[in-house]
């Protein structure tokens, strides 16, 4: 719960949310943007800097949309992961959904919360880091963008104070051409934290692509990581090993695995998923 | 009748289940103001200064207090403990100041404003840090504090609290003579209770000096006592009401938010205050579960009979001493497990750490010891190559033996350790303990682990009973212990109706004690509110019975001897057409004529526990409760020798129950201790950062088991040999279902991976770590 007295709109249209966080942060309050408020509601027991007004952004009908657009597939930033493992548009994005906290959770959790998290993990943006063309809409105050992911994700989010997203697209037919696996490795429970969630693609042509959540303080994909797991003369055990070397940074250290073990475990479950894509 | 072994709902099953009932946070007066404890962020050093300033000049601020506003010590044993902290901090999360507020939030914000001022000191963050030579001192007047309650041995000048020695005959001379011997080194974190409620107390403090408090406690008329020890005040100004508690496990018979709430109350003129802590608060600043650190040296004859011990046991208490001096006792008096061992010496020391301190936790420190007993007999079946359970068998303790303390064992006050374990094989399908493969790197093992235990509980523990009777022949029933969800009310109400030959339905228990009008009851702990509520309620009983009889025996114009009772009537023995039913006679008689006799019928009862003492310091021999409950337990895993990750298959447990009261209750019990052991055995730990920093104050961090980890099945099953002095023979069974069940799977991991298994908890990075040293 949230101790304190705050604010709480509901607009029904992205502008004027927009126009509501400038107005209220000109005033001097401390506005956020809300969906699913699971982060929000749990962090405020032991936040020092309270949040004054929440902006709820579940009233905007584009953000709660999905479907089809042209060639494009797209799911609005305040569907529920659990919606969107129901719609199971996009089978990679279904089962890393799916594996975020628990149902009840999930009927909560958005997948713009969870991809905008303040946790290290963002599960639910893994799959959108492996295909070439991705695109997001973001609402500015120059009007609705749509841009491609990594312009405005490189590791961490580059969204102007309130700029919000508003929902991501891939290429359906590049969506559907990708074999995958997506496996959450944790300390022991099916409920928890990633030690790592390892999601990979493979392209048509035979290139994998991996993206890992929780090996690091963001999701991480690496070009050259990518480069040595599609390298089909070295066995898929050699392949995770030489991946692993050279991932771009080393794997976290805490409460919930130390370096050594949750590289051990990464390796292994690169080593399985590779053996399991090229069957 | 046939209350006695029915499946008989929990009275307040159905409140519980729609939401209805009502905790002691649920508890709502007008004017209530809300305190906060301000935990110290920091987990030794000298508390130069509390700024409290800012906090005060803040709106809807009543009352800030630091550690000058409580010049006292507490301490259930040793009086080491200052309700806030004064000079010195002493663990993370230790409270340093309580702010009292209009409401939560302004508590809240007010808390984030007091400022303390500390010169860090070295951080005893280990038993090991604790007992090293030049060890920093947690407590330097360890020597000269005030034992409330004897008997405690503080070492001055170091780390040890408390410790506590056993010895039966020359364990150094047995074991030399011995064929094989084994040696184990255990090793258990800090345990956090994780009562779903956390812990809450409400205090007022009347006009007329009547004290109220409202508490989520275990132990209502500790409270009352201490309450009114610390601040001068005759217990019986004390008013303690206890409404359901929302989990327990040890946690809450402790008593510390009740002396700061009354403090709280106290500060703003005696107005309601409610201190509700926090989770983050309830586990890092509230007591824990000890850790410990044992040797234990087990030596054998080729043929498996044990024949001596020596073991050696530390228990990291945290920053104060609470209930270890209790528990290490107990923890010497039943050191061998439940094995005959005529060559016994242990040593159990209660260690001081930087750590939060901690208290009684589900089974006494019986989990924790006998975690390292079960693994060494573990380890001694698989050095003689014999059947674990053969093993145990062979060694268990029977009538005519005596315990380490030298206390005297019979059927009545042990039961049958033999029975429950062949009752184990077919249950749990015992293949001998032998692992074997399911699929390419699936491997199926199972352990098992048995236990015993007893109450350990002071030697003049006394209850009370008190029945009304309603006009309709019901009866109302008031008892002194609380029902934090074993079923202790219900199983009271069954035993009082099968002793009135009614039916449950027309027994009405008060739900909440009230310390004003409900009869003492020592502490809802130690599993023995059956034997100690069920001897007072058969007591009350009687009582009833008698005063119907002898004013059955006027109207009826006969000898109360003449009649006998049921179907809520009394009749005459020869002639049961001639009665009066216990309605005409509940509120007194009333002739035809109009004119009466007698009075409303008013049952009380008592039982005080016999033939217990304290333990003799030196030798440690004494009787350390009336009587022991034994079982064993087992567990089947399969463990994936690739990544080291196992799935719980099977938790079974088969205890001598003397006699069932109410078996889904009993089942219930049961099954939730082999949860919760199995939790505490496969993922919880306190932990603890470089310098004892506090880390695992949330459930994110503190994993405790969800539904959906459980194994596929829990199996449970009962053998009864009575205990006679108790009510119908029931054995206490409520803490038993944790003891061995994390031994049990110590002992399938460490089989199935050909490793020795000593740490809990047992994860699957624990288990790669251990094979990747592995020579």
């Amino acid at each position: 719960m949230i101790p304190w007295p705050v604010h709480y709109y509901r607009p029904d249209q992205w502008a004027d949310a927009l126009d509501l966080y400038q107005q209220l942060t000109r005033a001097g309050r401390s506005p956020r943007y809300y969906l699913g408020g699971t982060e929000i509601i749990t962090m405020a027991r032991t936040d020092s800097q309270p949040v004054s007004d929440l902006i709820d952004l579940k009233g905007i009908p584009e953000i709660m949309a999905h479907g089809q657009d042209g060639d494009w597939l797209y799911w609005g930033a305040g569907l529920s992961l659990a919606r969107v493992a129901e719609l199971d548009a996009w089978p990679v994005l279904t089962a890393t959904a799916d594996r975020v906290a628990d149902h009840t959770s999930r009927e909560q959790i958005t997948l713009g919360g969870n991809c905008l998290s303040i946790m290290p993990y963002k599960e639910a943006l893994v799959p959108f880091m492996l295909p070439d063309r991705v695109m997001i809409e973001v609402a500015t105050s120059q009007g609705l963008m749509t841009v491609p992911l990594h312009d405005r994700f490189d590791g961490s989010w580059h969204l102007a104070p309130g700029e919000f997203l508003l929902s991501l697209r891939v290429l359906k037919e590049e969506a559907r051409s990708l074999v995958f696996r997506s496996y959450k490795m944790t300390r022991l429970d099916w409920v928890d934290y990633p030690l790592v969630t390892v999601v990979v693609v493979r392209d048509p042509d035979g290139q994998i692509r991996a993206g890992f959540s929780g090996w690091g303080p963001h999701p991480l994909v690496s070009s050259q990581v990518n480069a040595l797991l599609s390298d089909r003369s070295a066995t898929p055990a050699a392949r995770a090993a030489a991946a692993i070397a050279a991932m771009p940074t080393p794997a976290l250290d805490d409460l919930h695995a130390s370096r050594a073990y949750r590289t051990f475990v990464t390796q292994h479950t690169l080593a399985l998923i590779i053996r399991e894509l090229e069957e | 009748m046939t209350s006695i072994g029915a499946n008989i709902p929990r009275k307040e099953a159905p409140n519980k289940v729609t939401g209805r009932a009502r905790y002691t946070r649920d508890l709502y007066r007008p004017g209530t103001l809300y305190a906060l404890i301000v935990p110290a962020h920091i987990a030794h050093a000298r508390l130069l200064a509390v700024d409290t300033r800012e906090a005060r000049a803040l709106a809807g601020v009543k009352a800030v207090l630091t550690g000058a506003d409580a010049p006292f010590l507490t301490g259930d044993v040793i009086e080491d403990h200052p309700p806030l902290a004064r000079d010195k901090v002493r663990y993370w999360g230790e409270p340093v100041a309580l702010v009292v507020a209009r409401d939560m939030a302004t508590a809240q914000q007010a808390a984030a404003l007091v400022h303390c001022t500390y010169d860090p000191l070295p951080v005893v963050n280990s038993i090991e840090d604790a007992l090293r030579a030049d060890a920093p001192l947690v407590h330097e007047a360890v020597g000269s504090y005030t034992i409330a309650t004897p008997p405690a041995s503080p070492r001055p000048h170091s780390n040890i609290a408390d410790e506590a020695n056993v010895t039966k005959g020359d364990s150094d001379g047995a074991l030399k003579a011995s064929d094989v011997i084994v040696q184990v080194h255990v090793s258990l974190p800090q345990i956090d209770h994780a009562a779903m409620e956390p812990r809450v107390a409400t205090a007022e403090i009347l006009a007329d000096g009547r004290v109220l408090i409202e508490t989520s406690s275990q132990a209502p008329f500790e409270v009352q006592k201490l309450v009114a020890q610390y601040f001068q005040l005759d217990p019986g100004q004390v008013t303690v009401s206890v409404p359901l508690v929302g989990g327990a496990f040890g946690g809450k018979a402790s008593v510390q938010l009740e002396v700061l709430a009354y403090l709280a109350s106290h500060a703003v003129g005696g107005r309601v205050v409610t201190l509700a802590n926090p989770r983050e608060v309830d586990m890092e600043s509230s007591p824990v579960g000890l850790g410990l650190e044992a040797d234990v040296t087990l030596g054998a004859t080729q043929e498996g009979r044990l024949t001596a011990a020596i073991l050696r046991f530390y228990l990291d208490v945290g920053a104060y001493a609470d209930s270890a001096p209790r528990i290490a006792r107990a923890i010497a008096a039943q050191c061998t497990g439940p094995y005959r061992i005529d060559h016994v010496h242990a040593d159990v020391y209660a260690v001081y750490t930087n750590h939060t301190y901690t208290t009684a936790f589900r089974g006494f420190g019986h989990m924790p010891m006998t975690f390292a007993i079960e693994r060494a007999m573990d380890e001694l079946a698989q050095r003689l190559s014999i059947d674990p359970l053969d093993l145990r068998q062979r060694n268990a303790l029977r009538p005519g033996d005596r315990t380490p303390t030298k206390a005297r064992l019979t059927p009545s006050n042990l039961g049958s350790l033999s029975e429950t374990i062949e009752r184990l094989k077919p249950l749990i399908g015992w293949n001998g303990g032998e692992p074997y493969p399911v699929a390419p790197h699936r491997i199926r093992a199972q352990g098992v682990a048995a236990f015993w235990k007893t109450s350990s509980s002071p030697p003049n523990a006394t209850s009370g009973a008190i029945v009304t009777m309603n006009a309709d022949g019901s009866v109302n029933l008031s008892i002194g212990a609380v029902e934090f969800g074993s079923g202790a009310k219900t199983t009271a109400a069954q035993i009082l109706a099968e002793a009135l030959r009614i039916p449950v339905s027309r027994v009405f228990i008060h739900e909440a004690v009230n310390t004003d009008t409900d009869p003492e009851h020592w502490k809802t702990v130690a599993s023995l509110s059956t034997y100690m509520v069920g001897r007072a309620v058969l007591d009350a009983a009687q009582d009833v019975v008698r005063q119907l009889k002898s004013l059955a025996a006027v109207v009826l114009r006969c000898a109360p001897e003449d009649l006998d009772y049921g179907n809520e009537t009394v009749f005459v023995r020869d002639d049961p057409s001639i009665k009066l039913t216990y309605a005409d006679l509940a509120l007194g008689y009333q002739y035809p004529e109009g004119d009466s006799i007698g009075g409303q019928i008013i049952g009380r009862g008592r039982f005080m526990i016999r033939h217990l003492n304290l333990l003799d310091q030196e030798t440690g021999h004494g009787r350390p409760g009336p009587a022991w409950t034994v079982g064993v337990q087992a567990v089947e895993i399969e463990y994936d020798d690739l990544t080291h990750q196992y799935r719980l298959l099977k938790a079974a447990t088969v205890l001598d129950a003397g006699h069932v009261i109410n078996p889904a209750i009993a089942h219930g019990q049961v099954r939730g201790g082999m949860a919760m052991g199995l939790g505490i055995a496969s993922r919880e730990a306190v932990r603890y950062g470089p310098q004892g920093e506090f880390l695992t104050n949330q459930f994110r961090s503190y994993k405790v088991l969800r539904l959906g980890e459980q194994p596929d099945a829990y199996l449970v099953e009962f053998v009864t040999n009575p205990q006679v002095d108790a009510p119908f023979g029931a054995r206490p069974l409520g803490e038993h279902g944790v003891l061995a069940i994390g031994a049990a799977l110590a002992n399938a991991l460490s089989r199935a991976t050909n490793m020795s298994i000593n740490q809990l908890p047992i994860t699957p990075e624990l288990i790669w770590q251990q094979r990747r040293n592995a020579p």
